[in-house]
């Protein structure tokens, strides 16, 4: 009579300690967290967040120069453009991004009286800006699809400050934080 | 042995040399000579203000007055060069650089190109930044700016 035995199948040897370092104990679950990683990584910082670095002062002082914030690409599909909203406005491409804010809506009249915003013949609160300079311009009317953007920092000259009536399309997103 | 000869002969069609690339040398080369370190001597400086005008044709057409108040633009290779002689000693350093440039062939010897410039001068923080549409010409086997063309992407107010 012999005895039963149980058949253990093929012996598992321990992976390599350079098969642990390069793709881990289980190369398979790896590839699938590259993966995954890639594709977030792609996703979010290709597809939704466009990285920035604040590069002149005309949003100060709520943004200064230097820092590094981020345009949610994805932001207007929930919600379109609003007041007091920063967003990102390109240029040629997307190297080039100013970041403003948005003071008047589609169909609104705007003007600056003596540095204040008037929209609509109603004065804008702005409680962002700090020591703004008597601003003149004349009354603008907005066209069914423009945004008036401007900086917050108005103690510069309206002349060196880029601002005035923006497509729709040229708004890229907000800004995150 | 035909896996290596397909791959040579699909990195030298990539890395051909194409008048679009020849065109994005020639932009680049301009802002190059555009840009000044501060450090430059007065010989240096002269020979890259020469070196700037020669990227354009003798009749080239300068029209940014819908950005800088300059009335009637800037018409011909000299007076460009005048224009930069007066102006470029006057700047400590500047940086000039382009972006987003986009180029499209009209035919053999003419190209459109759009591009973003940007422009910092030394010791200052702000950038400046245009958006410029420039007509490029292939004149004696070289691309030269026959027309510059500021692009205002927005409606800027009246100021009063």
């Amino acid at each position: 009579m012999t005895e039963p035995t149980i058949d253990e199948g093929p012996s598992r040897r321990a992976p390599a300690w350079w098969q642990i370092i390069l793709v881990g104990r289980n190369p398979r679950f790896t590839g699938v967290r590259v993966g995954v990683t890639v594709l977030l990584a792609w996703l979010v910082f290709g597809e939704i967040l466009r990285p920035i670095r604040v590069a002149g002062p005309s949003m100060e002082p709520t943004y200064r120069f230097g820092q590094v914030n981020f345009i949610n690409r994805w932001s207007f599909k929930f919600r379109p453009p609003s007041r007091g909203d920063v967003v990102g406005v390109r240029m040629a491409g997307e190297s080039v991004i100013y970041l403003k804010r948005i003071v008047a809506l589609p169909g609104e009249r705007i003007r600056f009286r003596r540095g204040k915003i008037h929209i609509n013949d109603e004065p804008l609160d702005e409680p962002y800006l700090r020591n703004p300079a008597p601003w003149n311009e004349a009354e603008m009317q907005l066209g069914p699809d423009e945004f008036f953007i401007v900086g917050d920092n108005r103690t510069m000259s309206a002349r060196d400050h880029t601002h005035g009536a923006f497509r729709r399309s040229d708004l890229i997103g907000r800004v995150l934080f | 042995m035909a896996a290596v000869v397909a791959a040579v002969g699909g990195l030298a069609w990539n890395f051909r040399p194409t008048e679009e690339k020849r065109i994005r040398k020639a932009i680049g080369g301009l802002a190059a000579d555009a840009t000044f370190s501060g450090r430059e001597g007065n010989f240096a400086k002269i020979a890259k203000i020469e070196s700037l005008a020669g990227r354009f044709t003798e009749d080239a057409d300068i029209r940014i007055d819908q950005v800088v108040p300059i009335d009637a633009g800037l018409h011909g290779r000299e007076s460009i060069r005048q224009v930069l002689g007066a102006g470029m000693p006057l700047l400590g350093s500047i940086k000039v650089q382009v972006h987003d440039l986009r180029v499209e062939m009209l035919d053999e010897l003419t190209a459109k190109a759009v591009l973003t410039a940007s422009a910092q001068a030394g010791g200052q923080r702000d950038i400046a930044a245009q958006e410029f549409e420039l007509r490029m010409v292939k004149q004696r086997g070289r691309w030269l700016v026959g027309r510059v063309e500021a692009i205002l992407g927005y409606r800027r107010p009246v100021i009063q």
